[in-house]
């Protein structure tokens, strides 16, 4: 065997995909070839170096985000035996209340800063309160994963879980898809929701 | 008695729904195509991580990795019910992120941005938070660790584009063969020859660093 029959034919010696006596014959080569052992070796610390990078994380943006255009494109009503691609009623009254929620919503978060309470008021939530803002989105449910989240999830990542504090599972509810989404939070323990603006989050 | 028994042994009988966690692919897209909204939620879960490391390493750019992931899902559900699911969902959804991918790159070079990319990796390792380190290693051991893991990032970044999806595909996301002929559209003859070369030149570009 020659040093570019083993070049030619290492891909698939690494994969095992060889027969016995092929498999057999490549190893007869590195014991005799310095520079093919050589290349053997580099080429398989290296891609164990390579499978041993850390992965890339998701950030909490990315899923919000693709709850989002979900809702956008119109998947939020799966019909039960419909397809989301076959056509489907869309939920409309839940959307109008939901969208209405969110005008009335920021029309009385604008009048909050016009008499001088500041803006910020509807941000002050303990932070265990705030490891509870997850956003949910009606139809397709992403809130109840234990999605590993990094970058802009900080708000999320390292906050109190709930089962540490002994309370009741949370059932956030989203109102409405958008930038400026504000989360409900039900507390039973004080028997009001607390409004958490993502945004403030992201600015803190 | 016997009325009480029947509706016992009835009630035994009913089965139950295994949960999502538990189930294979094919059955959470068919539990999804019933109806279970749920179940979307869980195919996200299995794939999100795998396609944005593929998609990341494939193009190099996080955030617009993390936007065609995006539009990868989107497509998912919007085509779902023309799956054909005697196929394998993985395949699937990996060649819809494959093609973003490979559009992305045809765009770029059509549109080259090379200065903006090269200021905006630089930037992003002057920017990178701080890190605690392990002090049991040694500061010489660490700079070697960190470098030999930037390089070996720099040689995936280096193969050409089309070797560096099956190289990925192979060795980050553990695809057989006939799978990266699939998502790829290649024939298998193709796929070993691109597969042999890109490890090829992955090990050229980190030898020096290696032995």
């Amino acid at each position: 065997m020659t040093c570019g029959e083993f070049l030619a034919r290492h891909s698939e010696y690494l994969d095992q995909e060889l027969g016995a006596d092929a498999a057999a014959e490549m190893r007869r080569h590195a014991s005799r070839c310095a520079r093919c052992a050589r290349y053997d070796r580099v080429l398989r610390r290296g891609l164990q170096l390579l499978r041993q990078a850390e992965p890339v994380l998701p950030s909490c943006d990315s899923y919000v985000g693709l709850q989002q255009h979900l809702a956008r494109s119109g998947g939020l009503a799966v019909a039960p035996g419909g397809a989301p691609g076959a056509s489907v009623p869309r939920a409309p009254i839940a959307a109008t209340v939901a969208v209405a929620g969110v005008v009335a919503l920021v029309a009385w978060s604008a009048l909050f800063r016009v008499t001088g309470v500041p803006a910020t008021a509807t941000a002050e939530v303990a932070p265990e309160q705030r490891a509870l803002a997850r956003p949910v989105l009606e139809g397709v449910d992403l809130a109840g994963l234990s999605l590993p989240v990094t970058g802009g999830g900080d708000w999320i990542r390292g906050l109190m879980p709930r089962a540490a504090t002994g309370m009741p599972p949370a059932r956030p509810a989203l109102l409405a898809p958008g930038p400026y989404t504000p989360l409900v939070v039900e507390q039973p323990d004080y028997g009001q929701p607390a409004v958490v603006s993502v945004l403030a989050s992201y600015t803190r | 008695m016997a009325e009480l028994m029947a509706v016992r042994a009835a009630t035994l009988a009913v089965p139950v729904a295994p949960k999502l966690k538990e189930l294979g692919d094919s059955e959470v897209v068919a539990r999804f195509m019933a109806g279970e909204s749920r179940a979307f939620g869980e195919l996200v879960s299995r794939y999100h991580v795998r396609l944005l490391n593929f998609v990341y390493r494939t193009i190099g750019d996080r955030e617009r990795a993390e936007d065609l992931v995006q539009e990868t899902f989107i497509r998912v559900y919007r085509h779902l019910h023309r799956f054909d699911q005697s196929r394998k969902f993985s395949t699937w959804v990996y060649t819809i992120a494959g093609n973003l991918a490979k559009n992305e790159l045809r765009n770029r070079s059509r549109n080259p941005l090379v200065l903006f990319q090269t200021l905006k990796s630089s930037w992003d390792a002057d920017h990178r938070p701080l890190e605690w380190e392990d002090n049991t290693y040694r500061p010489d051991d660490l700079f070697r660790k960190r470098h030999l893991r930037e390089t070996i990032d720099k040689a995936v970044a280096q193969l050409p584009d089309h070797h560096r999806i099956v190289f990925i595909l192979r060795e980050l996301e553990g695809k057989t063969y006939e799978e990266i002929a699939d998502i790829t559209g290649v024939n298998l003859g193709t796929v070993k020859s691109r597969l042999n070369r890109a490890r090829n030149n992955f090990a050229q570009i980190i030898e020096p660093m290696l032995d």
